[in-house]
């Protein structure tokens, strides 16, 4: 999807989003020009944060069309190149630095994002706090770094939400001092604001919304003019200076104010001339006639609160500039966003607990067969964990099957995306350069890499603290043989494969529950429960037709590799059962994140 | 992507739907071409249902999946999950007169390996890992063979077969050869019903290949109850040489072993003529044997002397054919109470006797009673519940 020539920065039309029988957007038609600074004007709850959503693509029009330099951003993430910006506030992961941030953002804009950090930090003046965590960042510095990541893109169009919103007056002062310095440099801006003096000091156009709808578009000068000029007027006959003024052309909302007197808007200079004639001839004679130009708020709340200029929005005439720097050149592909996704993982707390877990309750289990005479007898390899270590990992994948394994699962898996729903971070990441396909497939691998890490922690940690328990001894198999370590080495890592098929099974249910649910307790209490409550239906008598097809069950199928000789056919059909949970839940899953519409957090 | 993002939530749902149908056909059609297509051979006579299958040439070896079911006792009753006591899923092998059996503890819910059981000439080895034990049973001389009896033995004809049907006939209800198909095979099977009394027994069914001949699936069904009470089924079935290794498993060390066979002397005394009647068996036990002439209204039928173990003991049977009940009466070991129940086997509820105390293993199909008194073991069975086993007990 390539630039149109010619075609606006921005360019909406018949924009309309409902929620329910709630309207947020009520046809908004709106056009950006190159080198623009357009003021995106409303009050609270007008409209304009849903409005700026659908043009980043983040949120699905429920009418109208978006064209960013001519593309659909609902299209693809191409549409996107050469615009950046933020909705609301700028969110970032707190556990992260705001290099490390901005290093993540640079990794997903690629076209050598990476190599500007440094120069974006000093841009926004943020490079001395750059290895501080966001968590400790004042509100100021989050707007602030904010614009440095969207400036990483080398941004054509720069959308801007209520950026100078919660900073303190010197903050607000820089803030508007940068927004100016880009301006200048040629960048177009579209700055949605509901700060009045702001939008006066910076832009050039307005779009005032108001109900969902667009009140006027347009210049300020221009809107100055069709709103005409307020003037005050005293005489010696005020009450006959009224009946004068009524009824005359180019005289209009006439009243009359016990401190100003006569108040009057005229549209043209040569009427009030005419009726200074009119009222010497009607003998009131003017003591003062003084016009004072009316300031943005006068029109804004005139627009918004249906006293004033209508919404005949002129156009702007200029003609638009053709298109500025290329695209985003070089898109990163999935491994880019799953190494960042890992990253992420890495300096998660969770993700601690949950492999921590996977290598404490081996150590844990060994100490307990280390101290006490007896085992585990009634289950398979139970009888053996004092004869060798190799038992002991077998023993804990038959106890692990209950909760553990399910809970350390769902710890990440549940969370992945609730997680950026909570910290509003989706947002960041779906307007860089990647698609949505591209992160979800990521998250999908990330918590797949996880979940294998966890099994062969719990693999590896038991075998290593059983054979110093009990030695590294000859293992016999479920059929009666006997397995010489090596081999029974060679089983466990297969059987530790197998056991992760119902694994990743759980792991697609987690994600499709993080998805839908945007919470990550619900999500992953959700994808326990789901876990527990197959392994109930497992046991209800009546029922058991159904055990074969129970995710539960399917944890016991590596059982066949001790066997003599190997039995094959649960394994088999631990493929396919797996693949029925796994498959409808990814499917449903990634459908979901594809058509969602993107919250704030 | 860009289509499944903007079209219609309506549209995706037909979407998803259709491909889910799709995906749901496509199975369904590779499942039914791997399975087979439940085809079932063409009806004919029993008689020569049977005399095809005796005819039919045997394969070099049988490969199965098997499912056995195991509704005997009460599963609430048993502690643990002893795939022989509860049922389970498993895997058989068979080639000439070897046979092993894999009942896998898995797909039980639990237990500490597979039960196995092997077949070797006539010799019944079971081993049962969450007992620890191994049990042995020496069978009768041939009762193993199965190759060497085709080479040896000619295939009975229809005729004969029709005869021994006959007789059958006169005490049970034998069903036709039912084409069916089992495992995915085409296969007869022929249900056999008690004509008369016949206790808690409901009926037998067998079905057989009906190209090899190899039974496919064996079930016997308590009185008024549809579903088998045990029941050992092929569900997957394949012929074909099998690897000599896959029919012997390693009895396990340390295990217990059990030898369950008849004592030794039982074959000599084939050949002396039986000790019957009251007195003639009383004057050969040191115990005094207890048999009255009726039993919970049962008239005795008989007394018999039999070896039980070396020693002598008592046989009383009361009641016609399967409804009958039997009482044996032996010397109590000294020092044993004679409630010990099967060495490793499952602990059994106790029951008192007069005073006497005593265990019993109630099953869908009848009911086993011992207890001691006055220096003799008395073991009552019958296929009767266990509420007219124990009459006849406290009757003694």
């Amino acid at each position: 999807m390539s630039a149109v020539p010619d075609a606006p920065p921005i360019e909406v039309r018949g924009l309309v989003k409902h929620y329910g029988d709630l309207v947020a957007v009520g046809g908004v038609d709106l056009t950006v020009l190159a080198g623009d600074v357009f003021g995106y004007l409303g009050p609270n709850g007008a409209g304009k944060t849903t409005a700026l959503r659908m043009m980043l693509g983040l949120i699905r029009p429920t009418a109208g069309t978006v064209r960013l330099f001519g593309r659909d951003p609902q299209a693809g993430i191409a549409a996107l190149d050469g615009v950046a910006g933020f909705v609301e506030a700028p969110r970032f992961y707190p556990y992260l630095t705001g290099r490390r941030n901005l290093e993540l953002c640079a990794a997903l804009d690629g076209d050598g994002a990476a190599g500007r950090i440094d120069e974006v930090l000093d841009i926004v003046e943020l490079r001395d706090r750059a290895k501080d965590k966001i968590g400790g960042y004042s509100h100021g510095m989050r707007q602030r770094l904010g614009i440095a990541a969207a400036l990483l893109r080398r941004p054509r169009l720069l959308l801007l939400d209520e950026p100078a919103t919660g900073l303190d007056p010197a903050g607000m002062r820089d803030m508007r001092l940068l927004v100016r310095r880009l301006a200048d440099s040629g960048m177009t801006v579209l700055l949605s604001s509901h700060l009045l003096a702001e939008v006066e000091e910076l832009c050039n156009r307005v779009g005032i919304v108001d109900h969902g709808t667009m009140a006027y578009e347009g210049t300020l000068e221009e809107l100055r003019r069709t709103a005409g000029t307020v003037y005050r007027l005293r005489t010696t006959d005020d009450d006959r200076a009224v009946a004068v003024c009524r009824g005359r052309a180019g005289i209009e909302d006439v009243a009359v104010s016990a401190t100003a007197g006569v108040v009057f808007r005229a549209t043209d200079e040569a009427a009030v001339g005419e009726l200074s004639r009119a009222l010497t001839d009607a003998d009131a004679l003017v003591l003062e006639l003084s016009p004072s130009r009316a300031t943005l708020e006068d029109l804004f709340f005139a627009l918004t609160e249906g006293d004033g200029a209508n919404g005949a929005a002129p156009r702007a005439s200029r003609r638009p500039p053709g298109p500025g720097r290329g695209a985003g050149g070089v898109r990163p592909g999935v491994l880019t966003v799953y190494r960042w996704e890992l990253s992420k993982l890495r300096f998660q707390k969770r993700t601690y607990l949950g492999l921590g877990a996977a290598a404490v309750v081996p150590i844990i289990f060994c100490v307990a067969v280390a101290t006490q005479k007896g085992g585990p007898e009634d289950v398979a390899f139970g009888r053996y964990i004092h004869d060798t270590g190799l038992a002991i990992p077998f023993v804990l994948l038959l106890f692990g099957s209950i909760w553990m394994f399910p809970l350390i699962t769902a710890l990440v898996a549940g969370d992945i995306v609730a997680a950026e729903d909570h910290n509003g971070t989706l947002k960041t990441i779906l307007t860089r350069s990647v698609e949505r396909s591209q992160v979800f497939f990521a998250k999908a691998l990330a918590t797949a890499t996880y979940a294998i890490a966890a099994i062969a922690l719990t693999g590896t940690v038991a075998v290593v603290a059983g054979s110093i328990v009990s030695g590294f001894n000859a293992l016999p198999t479920l059929s009666g043989t006997t397995i010489q370590p090596g081999r029974g080495l060679v089983l466990l890592g297969a059987s530790l494969l197998v056991y992760l098929m119902p694994i990743l099974a759980i792991a697609a249910i987690g994600l499709l529950f993080s998805t839908l649910f945007r919470n990550s307790a619900a999500a992953v209490v959700g994808t326990l429960m789901a876990s527990l409550l197959l392994q109930l239906i497992g046991i209800l008598p009546g029922l058991e037709g159904l055990r074969p097809y129970l995710l539960s069950t399917q944890f016991q199928a590596w059982q066949g590799l001790l066997r003599q000789p190997v039995d094959w056919a649960p394994i088999v059909r631990a493929a396919w059962v797996c693949a029925l949970y796994a498959v409808p839940s990814l499917v449903a899953a990634f459908l979901v994140f594809l058509r969602r519409d993107v919250g704030g957090g | 992507m860009s289509y499944l993002r903007h079209i219609s939530t309506r549209r995706l749902l037909a979407l998803v739907v259709g491909c889910a149908l799709a995906v749901g056909v496509g199975a369904a059609a590779i499942a039914l071409a791997a399975g087979g297509t439940g085809t079932t051979p063409p009806p004919k006579p029993l008689a020569d249902a049977i005399h095809d299958a005796l005819a039919a040439p045997q394969p070099a070896g049988v490969t199965a999946r098997i499912d056995f079911t195991n509704h005997l006792v009460d599963a609430a009753s048993l502690q643990g999950a002893d795939p022989l006591l509860t049922g389970a899923n498993g895997r058989l092998w068979a080639s000439g007169d070897k046979l092993r059996l894999e009942l896998q503890a898995s797909d039980t819910g639990g237990g500490a390996g597979d039960v196995q059981v092997l077949l070797d000439g006539d010799r019944l080895t079971v081993i049962d890992p969450g007992a620890n034990t191994v049990y042995r049973v020496a069978l009768p001389k041939g009762a193993g063979k199965q190759s060497g009896q085709q080479a040896n033995e000619p295939v009975p004809s229809v005729a004969r077969i029709q005869q021994a049907l006959r007789t059958l006939a006169q005490d049970a209800t034998v069903s036709g050869a039912v084409p069916d198909n089992v495992a995915g095979r085409p296969a007869y099977s022929v249900r056999v019903s008690p004509r008369h009394d016949g206790g808690l027994l409901g009926g037998a069914e067998l079905a057989w290949d009906a190209e090899h001949g190899v039974p496919l699936r064996a079930a016997v069904f308590a009185s008024g109850n549809g579903s088998p009470v045990l029941e050992l089924r092929a569900t997957d079935i394949s012929f074909g040489p099998v690897a000599a290794g896959d029919l012997t498993v390693p009895e396990p060390a340390g295990a217990k072993i059990v030898d369950l066979s008849p004592p030794a002397g039982g074959t000599a005394q084939k050949d002396q003529q039986p000790v019957t009647g009251l007195d003639a068996v009383q004057a050969k036990v040191p115990f005094k044997v207890v048999a009255p002439d009726q039993l919970v209204g049962l008239k005795r039928q008989g007394v018999r002397l039999i070896d039980h173990g070396g020693t002598p003991g008592a046989l009383v049977t009361y009641g016609q054919g399967l409804g009958g009940i039997a009482v044996i009466q032996t010397a109590a070991e000294p020092g044993k109470n004679g409630t010990a129940g099967i060495p490793g086997g499952p602990s059994l509820p106790k029951i008192s006797i007069n005073g006497a105390s005593g265990e019993e293993l109630d099953t869908a199909l009848g009911t086993v009673l011992r207890f001691q008194r006055g220096g003799v073991d008395y073991t009552v069975l019958g296929s009767v519940p266990p509420t007219a086993a124990e009459a006849a007990a406290r009757a003694l």
